[in-house]
């Protein structure tokens, strides 16, 4: 017992010591970085940027974008380029700043509050493209919301309040910074549910755990006109057409440029504002370094504190991680229960037939269902159910993932708990079987007893599996431990920290939990001897 | 062992299973031909042979363990291999004592006693207790209640399996060669054992290599050979009069 806890607290030491090597050496070198570019703030001339310097030198380059943008039909159509599309706008902006990439076509505001983020080392390049226009999306099955909310965003227009969103989220002088307060007019009534991808700042992004920005604004005062109360889903930006279509959600808004292909799947609301695509792109060591005079009183090199700082306690940021956690733990715990039922369920179903040859028809279906969850991944199953089948429900997430997560682990307990009763001697069967007992007596009393021994370990490694597995829930805009560290990175704009810590709580996640498999082990083992 | 119980003629007693033309086959493989044999309530049966001969075979089909694929088998009154008659209730009055003596090992020595019987609602928990600790005494493993088969020896094993089957008050006893997987000392403390048995009157059916078994304690010896039964007898008939050239051999090869 004491050696397995020493042992156990030797691996804990081990991998906090490792983290911290690795964190303080990438610190080390980030902060290195930091120095020589804390300075370029040069407001002056146009800054030299290395390898893409203009629009007409994208031909061949490596350019990144977020998946099923503007930007991405944009890139696509360039000569010989190597379009890279990320999730997130900010992944592709950190892949920018760690030159992976050469640089990144994107809306003009969200490309401001990025590069505000990595002044003097990224920059926008002064040509841009076409302006393009901003619209929500409906169902083309709903032509009478689509005309209500024309409607309501003409009166927001024509009242003035749209302009009031816009210059508080893109200030043009200061005073209107933050001048739009917003009042819930309607409490109660009809949900309006909209669609978003809260990773596109200043329109749609997180602050202090909520969801915030220029079209949320505007999804309220919609809202409010339709006398329905607002509530918003996030989920990934490609995702939003599809749950509009199938009824998820009512609305989508979320920065939408009108284009022809989308008006092929979707009905567009008329424009709510306009934007363009422009590029970023990074500055040249030399361009960082010429003005590091400019002083670096206020760009000072954070510590790792600050940074600790900036990433966990500021805003409550710390808050996303324990949301997250308590919903992974969630999901993993219930989705494990339902496995379990199911998974003995079907195991028992395949083993009658297999002995008895009874219930040929429940085996046939069990053999069905294993083989099918056993060939798809986990992710597809997961979006299936949420946007298939629970297409038109209105379903809480959490239990969405729990159902997809038990459904899935089930087929695998399943074939666990097989070979876990096969593995039994068949002696076992026959003398319960002479004894006059009915074989669920036998199964029950005699075989799953035995059998679960066995399988224990079998079905802790089902389980680790399973906890890690539940990370791909943010595909269906649910807030996992996972998802809670890509909100972290995606306000921080800093993959360290948050990527390791979410890894820490796994870690420790799936030690705990093969701790308790190992001592459940131990427990039954005592009946050996 | 002095105990003889007096040898019954056939018929003079009620019979309690009779077999009529059984046959088993596996694929095409035809293990038991047209066998047809009157077991009597109190008679204790040695069924011997070469190895592969199918008696096996015949003991499991008795309590079908194996479904016959020919032929009937009548188990007081009631047609057994019918389709209509439920196997549960008939394996309940047919004890079976396997050779590897298939205890469960999960459970207790007592709780193996007590399981079928408690499960199967034929006796309240502590009635299964008081009758569990009654037939261990009677094998002599009253100490081993609590413990669990891993901890015990071959024959001790054995014994319990005995016991387990006792519980439940079969009509008959069938054993599937019990002392085969023994190691030679631990023969005789489970050969004492069922000669106590046929000496209270249990009818048993016994596959078995103890010639000294065959010899002493039954009433009656059948010799299986090629799926038939070739001799059918008192244990001084088969043993000093063989009349089959095969039984002749398989004597010579055991009794050397």
């Amino acid at each position: 017992m004491k050696k397995f806890y020493n042992s156990l607290l030797a691996v804990m030491l081990a991998a906090v010591a490792l983290m911290c090597t690795l964190s303080i050496s990438v610190f080390a070198s980030e902060a290195d970085q930091q120095l020589d570019k804390s300075s370029s703030q040069t407001e002056t001339s146009v800054p030299e940027t290395e390898i893409v310097t203009s629009a007409a030198d994208l031909s061949g380059k490596k350019i990144g974008v977020q998946l099923g943008t503007t930007g991405a039909i944009l890139a696509d159509d360039i000569k010989d380029a190597n379009v890279q599309k990320f999730n997130k706008g900010a992944d592709a902006v950190l892949a920018l700043r760690q030159k992976k990439i050469d640089c990144v076509i994107i809306d003009e505001q969200t490309a401001k509050a990025f590069v505000d983020a990595n002044k003097g080392v990224l920059t926008i390049l002064p040509d841009s493209f076409a302006d393009e226009a901003y619209a929500a999306v409906i169902s083309k099955d709903k032509p009478e919301l689509l005309a209500q909310v024309n409607s309501a965003i003409e009166e927001i227009r024509d009242s003035g309040v749209l302009q009031k969103i816009i210059a508080s989220y893109i200030p043009e002088k200061e005073s209107d910074k933050g001048n739009y307060h917003y009042t819930q007019v309607v409490t109660h009534g009809e949900k309006l549910v909209m669609a978003t991808n809260a990773q596109f700042p200043p329109y749609e992004y997180y602050e202090s755990g909520d969801i915030t920005g220029i079209d949320i604004e505007i999804g309220r005062a919609i809202a409010d006109k339709l006398g329905r109360v607002l509530t918003v889903e996030d989920m990934e930006f490609d995702s939003i057409i599809g749950a509009v279509k199938s009824g998820k959600a009512d609305i989508g808004i979320a920065g939408f440029t009108v284009t022809e292909d989308r008006a092929k799947q979707i009905s567009f609301t008329i424009d709510y504002a306009s934007s363009k695509q422009v590029i970023i792109a990074r500055l040249k060591a030399s361009a960082q370094e010429s003005s590091a005079s400019v002083s670096s009183d206020d760009y000072e090199t954070p510590t790792f504190i600050d940074r600790l700082y900036t990433n966990f306690v500021k805003d409550d940021r710390w808050r996303y991680l324990t949301t997250g956690l308590c919903n992974t733990l969630i999901i993993t715990l219930f989705a494990m229960l339902i496995g379990i039922v199911i998974g003995f369920i079907l195991a028992i179903i395949r083993v009658a037939y297999d002995k008895n040859g009874s219930v040929p028809i429940l085996n046939i279906i069990a053999k069905l269902y294993i083989t099918v969850i056993r060939a798809t991944p986990a992710m597809v199953q997961l979006l299936i159910i949420y946007y298939v089948i629970f297409a038109s429900v209105d379903i809480n997430k959490i239990l969405v993932a729990i159902i997809a997560f038990g459904l899935n682990s089930a087929a695998y307990v399943a074939e666990v708990v097989r070979s876990g009763i096969m593995s039994i001697d068949n002696g076992q069967f026959e003398a319960g079987k002479s004894l006059g007992l009915k074989f669920s007596a036998t199964m029950i009393n005699i075989i799953l007893p035995q059998a679960f021994k066995n399988i224990l370990p079998a079905l802790g490694n089902e389980f680790i599996s399973l906890l890690k597995e539940t990370s791909i829930s943010g595909y269906i805009g649910l807030m996992d431990l996972t998802r809670g560290g890509d909100i972290i990175r995606s306000v921080t704009y800093e993959a360290f920290l948050p990527l390791i810590a979410v890894a820490l709580i796994y870690l420790i996640l799936v030690i705990l939990l093969s701790a308790g498999v190992s001592c459940l082990e131990r427990r039954l083992k005592k009946n050996e001897r | 062992m002095s105990v003889k119980t007096e040898k019954k003629e056939a018929g003079s007693a009620e019979v309690l299973i009779s077999v009529q033309n059984l046959s088993k086959s596996f694929g095409d493989n035809l293990v038991l031909d047209d066998i047809s044999i009157d077991i009597h309530k109190g008679e204790v049966i040695s069924v011997i042979g070469p190895s592969g001969c199918g008696k096996s075979t015949f003991i499991r089909s008795l309590n079908l363990l194996e479904e016959p694929t020919g032929g009937s088998i009548i188990f007081d009154g009631e047609d057994i291999t019918d389709r209509g008659c439920d196997r549960r209730l008939v394996r309940e009055k047919m004890g079976m004592v396997f050779q590897q003596f298939n205890l469960f090992d999960n459970l207790t020595v007592i709780k193996n006693i007590m399981l079928a019987p408690v499960k199967l609602k034929l006796m309240t928990k502590s009635e299964a207790e008081e009758k569990a600790k009654s037939l261990l005494k009677s094998v002599g493993l009253e100490d081993k209640a609590n413990m669990y088969p891993s901890q015990l020896s071959g024959g001790q094993k054995q014994r319990v399996a005995i016991a387990r089957s006792l519980a439940m008050n079969p009509k008959v006893m069938l054993f599937d060669e019990p002392t085969s997987a023994l190691d030679p000392e631990m023969v005789n403390e489970v050969l004492n054992i069922m000669n106590e048995l046929a000496a209270e009157g249990m009818t048993m059916v016994v596959v078995t290599h103890e010639m000294g078994f065959a010899k002493g304690v039954s009433n009656r010896v059948i010799f299986i050979d090629e799926g038939k039964i070739k001799e059918d007898g008192s244990p001084e008939a088969v043993f000093s009069n063989p009349e089959n050239t095969r039984l002749k051999d398989f004597l010579k090869s055991v009794l050397k």
